[in-house]
């Protein structure tokens, strides 16, 4: 990336930076602006109708860092991209913009560059940093770290994890409360790092679908469709309909497996038990019906760069179609008992409530979102594949609770199925695999996918040689833990595990 | 109250029959790989580059490592002669790491019944400890799913169990 000749203005720059999601962009045509421009065209975006979609560093020249920022624009369906180096350090942004808490820690965790300022430095991941001649180091050891504190006589810390009760994912979380009350909770994450984004340079490769498809193992096929979505962009390779709607499909079940066990388990935490024991059962359901696709019930082997890797006949329709209706009467009946019941409203409604502000100025994404009211879904924005021919309307709601979070849920559960059900009668006829062209080189390219957590964002970037030279990947949960955090305070901290189910968030997501 | 036992009637009796009588699995699903050896041309490692997980040796007879096999049929896809096939058996329990080395001509040496003494003191009351450590989730996902109604793992004196004394189950 070469720097442009000088810019005339930031506006200038944002007008010329507009890109699509899925477009492959040559690396030229990216502004390549000076800290203090970067800065500001970040600023002015998230102002208007932009959220910051990915804010990251990868290697440039003379080993600075290079900073790239995506910013995707609900409003226009249209994303900014822009550029700055760095050496050392530079006046933080989140600040300014709380939404680039998190991405500034991941920044100088990665690459040691000071983001000077920042409200609250730390590391996320706990690794090793990445930048050769380097060693700062933020603190190698996961966990091992300040924790935000209050003083007080009668004030305590209650510190849970990293290991869990029951079978999850390791993270800890430490509490500040007085008494049953919770002022503040920090959470520490890392524990899941495998360095997949490291093992992705150099790609694609043989493994490379492989780790897409078990980046987060909930996510599956939403996170190997982000992945094929960017090599089809920088291959060239054209998916067929046939295959653009199975990829639908599958996104569609793996929101409802995946949306119907939460209900159950927001249930299970309020001692709700036969909705929990029903959704339990369901959601396999769902998982059955992917398995049926791919043999696999997260659908390894089903999202491929070209297409799908399996092909559905007849009978197979003709089956999904009636696991589809059995499963679909079978949830309304068993969430049903969810609204009718006063004691588990009583324990929703209220609980773990996030205001529109909160959400707004954290950029937090997916059903979490919307249930604060806010209308941005990926399939309606910036929509992808059968998305920009059939449309799944946006299911939101504004109280920002639990309740919320679970009601958009259900509204969401019911609108899959009706795009499952429609998709499965009109099936085109076609091919289901294309082969993939060579890489274009020096080019970089954005996909966006709504995963039934919210924003799934890719950003492959190839070098002269058409092979990976970064590859950053966004799973929701990087954006919405600090939102769990927000929710907490406030809250008793007996409603720790209500809010937490309400949000489900990844750790391998997250971690990477 | 009257829908919620309505609902009761509707969603039925749901626990699997196993092991009276064997699970309907889905038929794409990848079970344990059955292997040919004498099917390979001389000197073919399709199977073993296609690999993604390196799982796959081609020395010594024909062999794959099921403690590094990710099922993907990758493999079995790859190769022209069907010298690896994808069975539906989902019987793949060991009880050491050697016994998923599967060498062409063997039998997985399945995990057996245990100890006579180790049966005696642990009775019908196995206790599991689960802790994850750099995985996808997959795993914790599906076995999760073993407490379900579907499964009921319990029925079988089988439990997963906590730790340590912080019982917030999150």
């Amino acid at each position: 990336m070469k720097p442009r000749a000088c810019l005339v203005s930031i506006e200038m720059a944002i007008a010329l930076s507009s890109f699509h999601a899925g477009e492959a962009i040559s690396l030229q045509s990216i502004p390549n602006l000076s800290i203090a421009e970067f800065r500001t065209a970040i600023l002015s975006a998230v102002s208007s109708t932009c959220s910051l979609a990915a804010l990251f560093g990868m290697p440039a020249e003379n080993q600075n860092v290079r900073l790239i920022a995506v910013l995707p624009d609900s409003a226009t369906s249209r994303l900014s991209i822009f550029a700055a180096e760095v050496a050392e350090s530079y006046s933080c942004l989140t600040l300014e913009c709380p939404q680039a808490h998190w991405f500034e820690r991941e920044i100088a965790e990665q690459w040691q560059v000071l983001p000077e300022g920042h409200p609250w430095f730390k590391p996320i991941r706990f690794h090793a940093p990445y930048r050769p001649g380097h060693s700062w180091s933020l603190a190698p050891v996961p966990g091992v770290t300040d924790f935000f504190a209050m003083a007080g006589e009668e004030v305590h810390q209650v510190a849970v994890g990293p290991v869990h009760a029951g079978i999850i994912e390791p993270g800890h979380f430490r509490f500040q409360c007085h008494g049953e009350d919770v002022f503040h909770l920090e959470i520490s994450l890392g524990y899941q790092h495998r360095g997949v984004e490291r093992a992705l340079v150099g790609g694609p490769g043989k493994r490379t679908i492989h780790l897409m498809e078990t980046l987060c193992g909930d996510t599956s096929i939403g996170h190997s469709t982000a992945y094929c979505e960017a090599i089809e962009a920088l291959g060239g390779n054209a998916v067929s309909a046939r295959a653009q709607v199975m990829r639908g499909i599958a996104l569609e079940l793996e929101r409802l497996a995946n949306h119907t066990g939460d209900l159950g388990a927001l249930a299970g935490d309020v001692a709700y038990l036969p909705t929990a024991a029903y959704c339990g059962r369901i959601r396999g359901e769902f998982l059955n019906m992917t398995a049926a696709l791919s043999g696999s019930r997260f659908g390894r082997g089903l999202i491929r760069p070209g297409g799908v890797g399996f092909d559905l006949d007849k009978r197979l329709v003709t089956e999904l179609q009636q696991r589809l209706e059995a499963a679909l009467d079978d949830v309304e009946d068993a969430v049903a008992l969810l609204w009718g019941s006063s004691s588990v409203q009583a324990r929703f409604e209220h609980t773990g409530t996030i205001s529109r502000e909160i959400c707004d100025a954290l950029g937090l994404v997916g059903p979490v979102a919307r249930a604060c009211g806010v209308e941005r879904d990926i399939r309606q924005d910036f929509p992808r594949g059968i998305f920009r021919f059939a449309q799944i309307p946006i299911s939101k709601w504004d109280s920002g609770d639990v309740f919320a979070r679970a009601w958009v849920r259900w509204l969401e559960i019911q609108r899959s199925g009706a795009f499952i059900r429609e998709q499965l009668a009109a099936l085109p006829e076609g091919p289901i695999l294309s082969s993939s062209g060579p890489l274009l080189p020096n080019h970089l390219v954005v996909s966006f996918v709504e995963g039934w957590r919210g924003e799934i964002c890719h950003v492959a970037i190839t070098d002269a040689a058409g092979r990976f030279a970064h590859y950053k990947v966004v799973d929701p949960s990087f954006h919405n833990w600090m939102g769990l955090a927000i929710a907490m305070r406030g809250q008793q901290i007996s409603d720790f595990p209500l809010c937490n189910k309400s949000f489900n968030l990844s750790y391998c997501g997250h971690d990477l | 109250m009257p829908s919620s036992i309505l609902t009761r009637f509707r969603q039925g009796k749901r626990t699997l029959p196993f092991p009276a009588a064997e699970p309907v699995l889905p038929e794409r699903f990848r079970g344990l790989p059955i292997l040919n050896g004498a099917r390979c041309p001389s000197g073919c490692t399709s199977c073993a580059d296609a690999c993604p997980t390196d799982a796959i040796t081609r020395d010594g007879g024909l062999r794959i490592d099921l403690g590094r096999c990710l099922f993907c049929a990758e493999c079995s896809n790859a190769c022209p002669e069907g010298a690896i096939r994808f069975t539906p058996e989902y019987r793949l329990a060991t009880s050491n790491r050697n016994d998923l080395l599967l060498t062409e001509g063997e039998t997985l040496r399945l995990a057996g019944r245990l100890a006579d003494e180790t049966h005696r003191i642990l009775g019908r009351s196995l206790k599991l400890r689960q802790v994850s450590a750099g995985g996808c989730n997959g795993c914790e996902a599906d076995v999760n799913v073993l407490n379900t109604v579907v499964f009921d793992l319990g029925r079988f004196g089988i439990q997963f169990v906590a730790s340590h004394a912080m019982r917030m189950d999150f």
